[in-house]
């Protein structure tokens, strides 16, 4: 037996006894076929038998009278007994030692049948040499001792009371038996080396067999406990990723709630510079005039030269509150407009949470405007031009809220790289197209800027988690729109000529919730031409 | 397996087997006793080369006269020992192959192999006895049954040249034959014949042309 050297010597023991029960199970399944074997190769020569004692001598005769030869008796019965034992026992008891020894036996007892029934033919004799290389085939040298000594026996036996039956002369010496045994015997010898040899093959290779069992093993117990730290490793790594995902997530939302926290703070500083500055005052001391004088009110009305002037100052102190009232109205609509934002940013964030979307029907340019009203506000600010292009006017189903956020982020950049270019006539074209294209009817969000423009080496990580070509930019706006844009199913694209070329960014929605030709319907009835891009 | 059904199951099969082997050691002899069961002796052989015969014997060798019986498939051993004697004597021997058809026998009665076999052997005459008159002659009874007669007409052998029913091979017949021919006599004039009834009566006179 060999082992390989590094198998611990704790494992060699029990190596070498799966050596021996594998060994044993090998030689068991050779018997058991052997002997399968061996039971077909009988009942075959029984009928072998039967055929040639037909075909060589069918009948006896006497004169003119015949009856069946005897042959053809002994073929039936006889060899029909022969071959009965062993293949019952083949059956019923495979693998078992002495199955096979009767089995050997049956073989040459088959042997001196078929010589019998061919007349003694020289070649008949063949069958006895040809049977103990069958037998061989057990790789167990045991079998073939009785077959030797029953062809001994038979020698020695027709010797002694009718030699010439089995040596073809009356007279003979007593030990020529030994002669032909002899014969069976050299056979024999060379066939006991080959079965020894084979039983040592057989023992070899249940010992690599078992080797590599062991090997297997400990490779597989190796195998299951990388596993399981890998499976630990990557929990570790998901458990990671998702912590990482949360942050990034809380980071977008964070910069969005951000985005429209600066528009709710630029209406609310408003409204309190509207309110300080309020012509409120005015009426308290309208109120004190008339309250010094409230004996003699028609008097002072009359005569006094502030009371003639005093209902002239109402009325404007009144028209003045309602202009007053009117622009505070606008601010905290802003301030309404931008928490509703918020919460519709938080809703929808809670919404992707739950692995959902929330889409409605709503007018795209109606989207826009509250995201020019967001980044904007009600101030306008001369530097800026935006020039509108809304060639869908119909309603359509989108996730407002994402669409909404997306183009705010794209309306801040846009006004930032204006800024940032220093130039008086800074533009911003928005507008909104409906593409028909292979896979469906889509909308387009045009945002165009005339500001500083982008590298092109900076256009392939433009959209990349934490990527900023701004001073006091984070690099989260554009990611987490891109993000949001193929969450619903479209996509983010940026163009720029480079550097004082401006840029421009395309968000490119499927038009969602209706069908093909719904879409169509809808953007023919508006007379907008489907654009091929 | 307890121990009391493992050994009740060791010596069922054992003794089945020991049954079995009792068995077929009991067929194997009765055939070899068939095997080795010669058939009756001649009442009576003719001493002399009959004069009825319509063959003619050999003045310068020995005269063989083989009687077979063309269905028996025991003669077929005998044949091929024929083949191997005639080989072996190198041309001095005669021999004549009666192949007997009694009265009756069906029209295809000689159709088979041993006539082929016997007409290809060379240097054989092969004679149809009509009626076994032949046979009857030379008081031959069994086919196979083989009588040899030297150049004086005087009979030298009578018996089988095989040493079984169709059972090829060395037989003292044969070798009796083989030494006549080499010396003109043999130790051994006669021995078992084994094979069919040939169905005719000697009628061979002891002595007598």
């Amino acid at each position: 037996m060999t082992q390989s050297s590094n198998i611990p010597p704790a494992l060699v023991d029990r190596i070498r006894e799966r050596a021996i029960v594998l060994r044993d199970e090998h030689q068991i399944t050779l018997w058991k076929q052997t002997d399968r074997l061996f039971a077909g190769l009988l009942i075959l020569q029984w009928l072998v038998g039967i055929g040639v004692a037909l075909w060589i001598s069918p009948r006896a005769w006497e004169g003119l009278e015949s009856y069946p030869h005897p042959h053809v008796w002994s073929a039936i019965f006889l060899g029909g007994l022969i071959a009965a034992c062993p293949v019952a026992l083949a059956m019923v008891r495979p693998g078992e030692a002495m199955t096979r020894f009767v089995i050997s036996a049956a073989q040459v007892l088959h042997s001196a049948l078929l010589i019998h029934l061919s007349g003694g033919r020289i070649e008949t004799h063949f069958h006895v040499f040809g049977s103990l290389a069958f037998l061989s085939f057990y790789r167990d040298w045991r079998v073939l001792v009785p077959a030797t000594l029953i062809v001994a026996a038979d020698h020695a036996i027709r010797g002694l009371y009718w030699p010439e039956s089995a040596f073809g002369v009356a007279i003979t010496s007593h030990w020529r038996w030994l002669e032909h045994a002899g014969w069976v015997v050299f056979e024999d010898v060379i066939l006991i080396w080959s079965c020894l040899r084979g039983a040592r093959e057989i023992a070899l290779l249940a010992a690599r067999q078992a080797e590599l069992e062991t090997i297997n093993h400990r490779v597989e117990a190796e195998v299951a406990r990388q596993t399981e730290r890998l499976e630990s490793v990557t929990q570790e790594l998901v458990g990671t990723a998702r912590r990482a995902g949360m942050a990034e997530i809380a980071t977008g939302v964070l910069h969005n709630v951000g985005n429209v926290l600066n528009s709710v703070n630029v209406a609310a500083t408003v409204a309190v510079r509207k309110v300080k500055e309020s012509e409120i005052a005015s009426v308290a001391k309208v109120s004190d005039m008339l309250q010094s004088h409230k004996d003699d009110l028609a008097g002072f009305l009359g005569a006094d030269e502030r009371g003639k002037h005093l209902l002239a100052f109402l009325q404007e102190l009144g028209n003045c509150l309602d202009k007053e009232q009117s622009g505070l109205l606008d601010e905290l609509q802003t301030v309404t407009t931008g928490l509703e934002h918020i919460k519709g940013i938080v809703g929808a964030q809670q919404q992707h949470a739950k692995s959902g979307s929330l889409r409605e029907k709503i007018q795209p340019a109606d989207l826009v405007e509250q995201a020019i009203s967001m980044d904007f506000g009600s101030d306008t600010d001369p530097q800026f031009q935006v020039i509108r292009d809304f060639r869908v006017t119909t309603p359509i189903i989108l996730e407002k809220h994402k669409v909404l956020q997306i183009l705010i982020n794209l309306l801040s950049n846009a006004r930032k790289a204006i800024s940032e270019s220093s130039r008086p006539d800074g533009r911003i074209n928005i507008s909104i197209e409906a593409v028909e294209r292979a896979e469906g009817h889509r909308v387009h969000f045009v945002v165009r800027d005339n500001g500083v423009g982008i590298r092109n080496e900076h256009l392939a990580k433009i959209f990349s988690h934490g990527f900023t070509t701004q001073a006091s930019g984070h690099g989260f706006g554009l990611h987490s729109a891109a993000n949001a844009a193929r969450e619903m199913g479209g996509n983010l694209l940026a163009h720029s000529d480079g550097i004082g070329h401006g840029a421009t960014f395309t968000l490119d929605l499927p038009l969602g919730g209706m069908t093909s030709a719904e879409q169509i319907v809808q953007a023919r009835s508006q007379g907008v031409p489907c654009n091929q891009q | 397996m307890t121990a009391p059904k493992k050994w009740a199951r060791i010596l069922t099969g054992r003794s089945l087997v020991c049954v079995w082997a009792a068995a077929v050691c009991f067929g194997s002899f009765e055939m070899v006793r068939y095997q080795m069961k010669p058939a009756p002796a001649s009442a009576a052989v003719a001493q002399r080369w009959p004069s009825s015969l319509d063959l003619t014997p050999s003045a310068t060798t020995p005269t063989l006269v083989v009687s077979l019986h063309p269905q028996c498939p025991c003669s077929r051993a005998t044949v091929h020992e024929l083949a191997e004697l005639m080989s072996r004597a190198k041309g001095r021997l005669s021999a004549y192959v009666l192949f007997v058809k009694p009265s009756g026998a069906p029209a295809d009665w000689l159709d088979g192999d041993l006539m082929k076999l016997a007409k290809a052997i060379p240097n054989i005459s092969v004679v149809v006895d009509e009626g076994g008159r032949n046979a009857a002659a030379l008081g031959a009874t069994t086919s196979g049954q083989t009588i040899v007669y030297d150049v004086t007409a005087k009979v030298q052998f009578n018996g089988g040249i095989t040493d079984g029913r169709g059972h090829e091979g060395e037989n003292a017949g044969l070798a009796a034959i083989l030494a006549i021919v080499r010396d003109g006599k043999s130790q051994v004039s006669e021995t078992p014949v084994y094979g069919c009834s040939l169905g005719v009566c000697s009628v061979a006179a002891h002595g007598k042309d």
